[in-house]
């Protein structure tokens, strides 16, 4: 299942890429999420934050926006199955939704607040909008290790 | 149990700050990943070396488009080549006919040939021309060579010719040099027979023949085939083979002449 998912990820991305549309995907925020998901807390924030790391080390900006973004996706996803939550279809595409258009919001308010804004408000939330929506609908089919 | 479950994120926050903090005054931190780290040049140089292989791929794909391109301009050449080609002959042919048509005072008609007729074994033309175009009965046949026939059937619109090299076929000839006297006739194959040639009779071979006009159905002084052939003589006899200098079955376009 699990390779399955990453497989999927990988030509998502790859057709994304290939298509070259103005849309930004936040494959890392979703990767991030299943992690946290299927993993709890601790792995999910070390996973999301290592990711984060990735992402930061890449880019020409500071260190730290993605790190804590993504950390925070891992960390937060953990929690969605938890309690009075029971994972369903809905749950995931609303948790994958929210926490990638939350992480990226984060990320641009970091960026913004110690570095440089890298685009307008509302752009930065329309990108992240589209990448959350896109994470949802792969949300879906993301379920929790005990979960059948 | 709740307060440790906050503080990795806590942990995590405050360390995110305090390095975004610190970048915002000192700069960004450096690291492997980052412009000038090893990792960071390393994908810089895989991205411009898989530039570099999308660029010769293209080029590739364009030479390829312009070879096929040329491909397509070589076989269109041909084809105009081949036109032209064929142009050049009709050209030469036809200017070949006007030739014999100024030079021949019989003339009546100038015909294409269609094809050959379709008797199995007769060796038989059928032309464009006929009794509309004033082709008649026996009339010569005459291509830019020489003789070709002489006009077996008329039709109104078409005629059929028959070749010199059909074996019903005859004509008064002449030899050129010698003067002799004769009678060339088909064979049915590709060869002709001079027929009446005296044992003793001095003829050498490529000497030319020419309708004598004896036979009251050709004009006479045309050119009508070569001796191609002089065998040993049989009796009062000897035994001539000649061959039309016309090609008759190679002609595409002939005159009529009338006697």
């Amino acid at each position: 299942m699990r390779r399955l998912l990453l497989s999927a990820l990988a030509v998502v991305a790859a057709l994304l890429a290939d298509l070259r549309l103005p849309l930004r995907t936040d494959l890392l925020a979703l990767l991030a999420y299943c992690y946290g998901l299927r993993r709890g807390p601790s792995g999910g924030i070390f996973f999301g934050a290592f990711l984060g790391f990735l992402e930061d080390g890449l880019s020409a900006s500071i260190l730290g926006p993605a790190v804590l973004a993504k950390g925070m996706v891992g960390y937060t996803a953990s929690f969605l199955p938890r309690g009075f939550f029971r994972w369903s279809p809905v749950l995931g595409f609303l948790g994958a939704f929210s926490l990638t258009f939350l992480a990226d919001a984060l990320q641009y308010a970091s960026l913004g607040v110690f570095w440089q804004a890298p685009t307008t408000l509302g752009q930065a939330l329309a990108a992240a909008a589209l990448a959350g929506l896109l994470n949802g609908v792969l949300g879906v089919f993301i379920r929790p290790r005990d979960e059948r | 149990m709740a307060k440790r479950g906050f503080l990795p994120p806590l942990l995590l926050t405050l360390l995110s700050v305090a390095l975004m903090t610190y970048q915002s005054s000192h700069g960004p931190l450096r690291t492997p990943l980052g412009p000038g780290g090893v990792l960071y040049e390393a994908s810089q140089a895989l991205g411009r070396a898989a530039q570099a292989v999308a660029g010769f791929k293209e080029m590739l794909l364009l030479r390829q488009r312009e070879l096929q391109a040329l491909r397509r301009q070589v076989e269109e050449l041909k084809a105009q080549s081949i036109t032209l080609r064929v142009l050049q002959e009709e050209n030469r042919r036809l200017r070949e006919l006007l030739e014999l048509k100024e030079l021949s005072p019989g003339y009546v008609a100038s015909a294409n040939v269609l094809g050959r007729s379709l008797e199995r074994f007769g060796h038989v033309l059928v032309i464009d021309a006929g009794r509309s175009q004033g082709v008649r009965k026996d009339m010569a046949v005459v291509a830019p060579g020489g003789l070709v026939g002489k006009v077996l059937k008329v039709q109104e619109q078409h005629s059929h010719v028959l070749l010199l090299t059909d074996i019903r076929f005859s004509v008064a000839v002449r030899a050129s040099s010698s003067g002799l006297e004769a009678v060339l006739s088909g064979t049915g194959g590709r060869d002709c027979v001079l027929k009446y040639v005296p044992a003793e009779a001095e003829l050498r071979e490529g000497e030319v023949l020419l309708s004598s006009g004896l036979d009251g159905l050709f004009p006479p002084g045309l050119k009508v085939g070569y001796v191609a052939h002089v065998g040993r003589a049989q009796g009062l006899f000897r035994q001539v083979r000649a061959r039309p200098l016309a090609e008759p079955m190679r002609v595409r376009e002939v005159l009529g002449l009338r006697p």
